[in-house]
């Protein structure tokens, strides 16, 4: 007996005997417990025990961590929408990112009439307040009357069934604007090209009365392509009509990227967006955060030609900035000094009517200093416009450029002509083309590394597969096809593995590509909905995996009710996670039909077979008919004994699952046994350190704890301890677990 | 203002009177605004702010009296209601927690793994649900106690008021109570 049920099973009697010791004064209450348990050592302990613990003011329950708190009430919570969802004629296919009021998730078209990956921006729960709700219906208002190529377009919008409004947006798949520059190592002129194109859709919605006042890097995503987007019109004010739309308390604006009126909180107009244009412009040109430049409010801003030697912390050395525009500290000073020192400067002057007085202004200025012509901001000068008309060259290339990009995409056109020609006829042979290459390329990786052959750890397994995630990466660029299947039979071996955050990768990207190749329903994207799915059972979220099954499951069953091993297997999986959902009736329900359609195909001698009458045992396990789940797993054994195969895994699971049937049935020691035979079979080819291996061994001890066996567990602690701390990194909550569950072990039985 | 009760007052009523079907029902029309309380302070807390239960609850009972008026009489129910409430939040989030460190498993496992909650400045929130369960059924008052003061932050004074009880009681109550969950907890030994 532990020492909590000893607590709860002589309740009443420690109670009374506590209070009675509490009436009295601190010093005799020992007394009283002693004169009162004289044959009764073990009361005697218990209550001494709480009277201690009353006294040394162990303040650990005085309240909830706020750490807790925030954890579930926050990430607890990161979506609320799941994959699958369906929006309109829009479901959820992930999550993408969350805001001061909205999240935002990516999804694709429900209907299938064509394929459109989409971002759709929902009001967080909890914030649907009348104003908030206004707020929102004003961007979808504003952002309806924009259309430009570099605005993120809205394409629909409705309300969901709880009355919260979304917004369905353009996907911009693309990064924010400095860094895409950065990475490219785009020089200053490709810099100032792909300002204008920003500077250009914030001018088209000055034109419909609208300004962003939220311009800032994070918010001008540039694509593959290059193509710079503005999006967020989150907090953008419509100039004349609803003036209601104005501040809401805590998220009006970005402080680092806020003009001197927003902070001062005077009137916002069009300057307000030619002052942040100024600010993005200056840190795409010299690399310099808008703030952190040391110069106090109210200061002349850094010009960008003092900026570019500039050191400061937290921010890349001046050499090293430059070198990311292709030049030195000293070459993009002197590139910057003059017109561009004259443009930011403008641009940032504290009183809106001292700055450009449109963005058309500001980008004509930058437009002229492309072409050498002399900037409108510049005091003119004879020797200035003289130097400018100098300096102009004339410009060749245009056409040759042009004649090269016709030729390319004749090229293509012809391309995608004979792929598409070639995967209508042969889509049959290439499944099967692939699943040959698949399968050859990864015995080929795995040959010398499986762990149960050869004996290997399964660490061997994980580089070889880290390799081969490399090639992948690296040599398949042109056949997407064998990509995505490599993609999927990778993830679906890092999920078995035990690495799933990997295997979520890897799957995730094959998702992305057969639903590219071969569209939403094809069986392509079903077989990987059900390794998704397969991955996040294996990490015990049942509620993420059940709708990408029955989605897989949909897919499956769209002609009509086809006997097929796929289905069956489905139903199984289908079934498990009801079961583990607590939902035993239909698990029961689903884990029969999935043994009912195998009998019925004659699959009666398969691992698969294996595993549904698995489920099903566990389904009867949920219904409480553990006599017919025990004869079902001895079926499963005798099967699994019987056979030629050997799955390891599945036969020392098939042992643990009966053990712990028998267990809930009383028979401790036949559940003794079970556990044994399950733990002998896997110690020694998947290691003491592998999850599998870790529950199973802590089974075992914990039987063998109550069969009073304690030497015994304490050893099986112990190697699980020396198992994790080779097996995971140090400060890996299994460590502590391990150590964990070996001191309890050791407090429960006074060692 | 003599109206109307709002609909969380008069679910606060019918809770009070032993009304199960009423629980869920105040869940889903509170727990909008606990969750918009907390996001808020998420979003707005700098440095060392903390968010605490305490808080949440006070500031959600501002929210519903600003809505709908309240007399004591419905402002103890709605601390009572509130502290049920999260502790149901609380040990939801802990069930998932532990179901995603759960990682590993294979098929039909069963959840029959012991599970470590314990980590320094942390507490098993499943264990002290757990335990007050257990308690509940031997002291069902000093279960109450644990629930206000513990999961909803009251004072002992407010946990007083609530419960109708002596501020001597209640200290009493929940002293012995702490000692009783760190028990059950198995908590390191005081000796």
């Amino acid at each position: 007996m532990t020492r909590a049920d000893e607590l709860w099973d002589r309740w009443d009697e420690v109670d009374r005997l506590l209070d009675e010791a509490l009436e009295l004064e601190p010093d005799r209450r020992v007394a009283v417990v002693l004169e009162r348990t004289p044959d009764d050592e073990a009361l005697r302990a218990l209550v001494l025990r709480l009277l201690e613990r009353m006294a040394s003011g162990d303040d650990r329950l005085s309240k909830v961590p706020s750490r807790l708190v925030e954890q579930a009430f926050d990430k607890g919570t990161p979506t609320d929408l799941a994959a699958g969802t369906e929006v309109g004629r829009w479901v959820i296919t992930g999550f993408r990112g969350r805001g001061g009021m909205a999240t935002v998730y990516e999804a694709e078209r429900s209907d299938g009439v064509y394929q459109q990956r989409v971002a759709i921006k929902v009001l967080r729960r909890g914030l649907d307040t009348d104003d908030l709700v206004g707020r929102f219906l004003t961007e979808r208002q504003i952002l309806s009357s924009l259309t430009h190529p570099s605005i993120a377009r809205l394409l629909d919008g409705g309300s969901l069934p709880d009355g919260r409004p979304y917004l369905v947006m353009e996907l911009v798949e693309g990064v924010p604007i400095t860094a895409y520059a950065d990475e490219r190592r785009l020089p200053v002129p490709e810099r100032l090209r792909l300002f204008l194109e920003v500077a250009d859709a914030v001018q088209a919605a000055h034109r419909q009365l609208v300004v962003h006042r939220d311009i800032k890097p994070t918010n001008v995503l540039v694509d593959g392509e290059g193509r710079a987007k503005l999006l967020d019109f989150g907090i953008a004010k419509l100039l004349e009509g609803d003036e209601t739309v104005t501040e809401v308390g805590d998220r009006a604006l970005t402080p680092d990227y806020a003009s001197p009126e927003q902070l001062r909180g005077d009137p916002i107009t069009t300057g307000t967006d030619v002052y942040q244009l100024g600010l993005m412009l200056r840190e795409l040109l010299v690399g310099l955060p808008p703030r952190d430049d040391g110069t106090e409010r109210g200061d002349p801003p850094t010009k960008p030609s003092r900026g570019a030697r500039k050191t400061m912390p937290n921010v890349p050395e001046p050499a090293e900035r430059a070198e990311r525009r292709r030049t030195t500290p000293d070459r993009l000073a002197s590139r910057l000094a003059g017109d561009l020192d004259l443009i930011v400067g403008t641009a940032l002057r504290q009183a809106p009517e001292d700055r450009y007085q449109s963005v058309d202004e500001l980008a004509a200025d930058v437009r002229r200093h492309l072409d050498g012509l002399p900037i409108a901001a510049h005091p003119e000068s004879f020797v200035y416009r003289a130097r400018k008309f100098a300096g102009r060259h004339p410009l060749v290339i245009p056409s040759a450029v042009a004649a090269l990009v016709a030729t390319v995409a004749f090229v293509s056109v012809i391309v995608l002509q004979n792929r598409r020609l070639e995967r209508e006829r042969d889509a049959a042979a290439r499944a099967s083309a692939r699943a040959v290459a698949t399968q050859s390329f990864l015995v080929e990786l795995l040959r010398s590394s499986d762990p149960v052959r050869s004996g290997d750890r399964d660490v061997t397994v994980v580089e070889a597969l880290q390799r081969g995630r490399e090639r992948v990466a690296n040599e398949l660029g042109d056949q997407p096809e064998l990509r995505a299947a490599l993609l999927e039979a990778m993830g679906a071996t890092f999920s078995g593995l035990g690495r799933q955050e990997t295997a979520d990768t890897l799957l995730r990207s094959a998702y992305e590509l057969a639903r590219e190749l071969y569209g939403v329903t094809s069986d392509e994207v079903a077989g990987v909905l059900v390794a998704l799915a397969d991955n996040f059972r294996q990490q015990r979220l049942f509620v993420e995996a059940a709708p990408l099954y029955e989605r897989a499951y949909e897919i499956r069953t769209r002609g009509g009710t086809q006997v097929d091993s796929s289905v069956a297997t489905l139903l199984y999986a289908m079934g498990t996670t009801r079961r583990e959902l607590r939902q035993p009736d239909s698990a029961l329900t689903l884990s029969s039909r999935a043994v009912e359609l195998r009998r019925q195909a004659g699959d009666t001698s398969s691992r698969a077979y294996v595993s549904a009458l698995s489920a099903l045992a566990f389904a009867l396990r949920g219904v409480q008919r553990l006599d017919s789940a025990e004869a079902v797993y001895l079926e499963v054994l005798r099967r699994i004994e019987g056979s030629q195969q050997t799955n390891v895994v599945g036969h020392a699971l098939a042992y643990n699952n009966l053990a712990f049937t028998r267990r809930s049935l009383g028979n401790q020691q036949g559940a003794e046994e079970a556990y044994r035979r399950a733990y002998d079979l896997l110690r020694e080819p998947l290691g003491e350190g592998h999850p599998t291996v870790l529950l199973i061994s802590n089974n075992l001890a914990g039987t063998l704890e109550l069969r009073g066996k304690i030497d015994e567990a304490l050893a099986l602690g112990q190697l699980r301890i020396e198992g994790v701390e080779h097996e995971w990194p140090n400060g890996h909550w299994r460590v502590g677990s391990a150590y964990h569950s070996i001191g309890r072990l050791l407090s429960r039985h006074d060692r | 203002m003599a109206t109307e009760p709002g609909p969380i007052t008069s679910l606060l009523q019918r809770w009070s009177e032993g009304d199960g079907e009423a629980f869920p029902q105040l869940v889903a029309l509170a727990y909008d605004d606990l969750r918009a309380i907390a996001h808020r302070r998420l979003i707005t807390a700098s440095g060392g702010q903390t968010l605490a239960t305490t808080a949440l609850v006070n500031e959600a009972y501002l929210r519903l009296a600003g809505r709908e008026g309240g007399s004591w009489e419905s402002r103890a129910h709605f601390y009572a209601f509130a502290s049920r409430a999260m502790r149901h939040i609380l040990v939801d989030h802990a069930r998932r927690a532990r179901a995603e460190k759960r990682g590993g498993g294979q098929d039909a496992l069963p959840l029959d793994e012991q599970l470590a909650a314990d980590q320094s400045g942390s507490v098993d929130v499943l264990g002290v649900d757990d335990a007050v369960e257990r308690l509940a059924s031997r002291h069902p008052r000093m279960a109450q106690v644990v629930e206000l003061r513990f999961f909803g932050g009251l004072t002992v004074n407010e946990v007083a008021e609530v419960l109708g009880a002596s501020v001597r009681t209640v200290e009493r109550e929940w002293a012995k109570a702490k000692a009783y969950l760190l028990e059950a907890l198995g908590a390191d030994d005081a000796r």
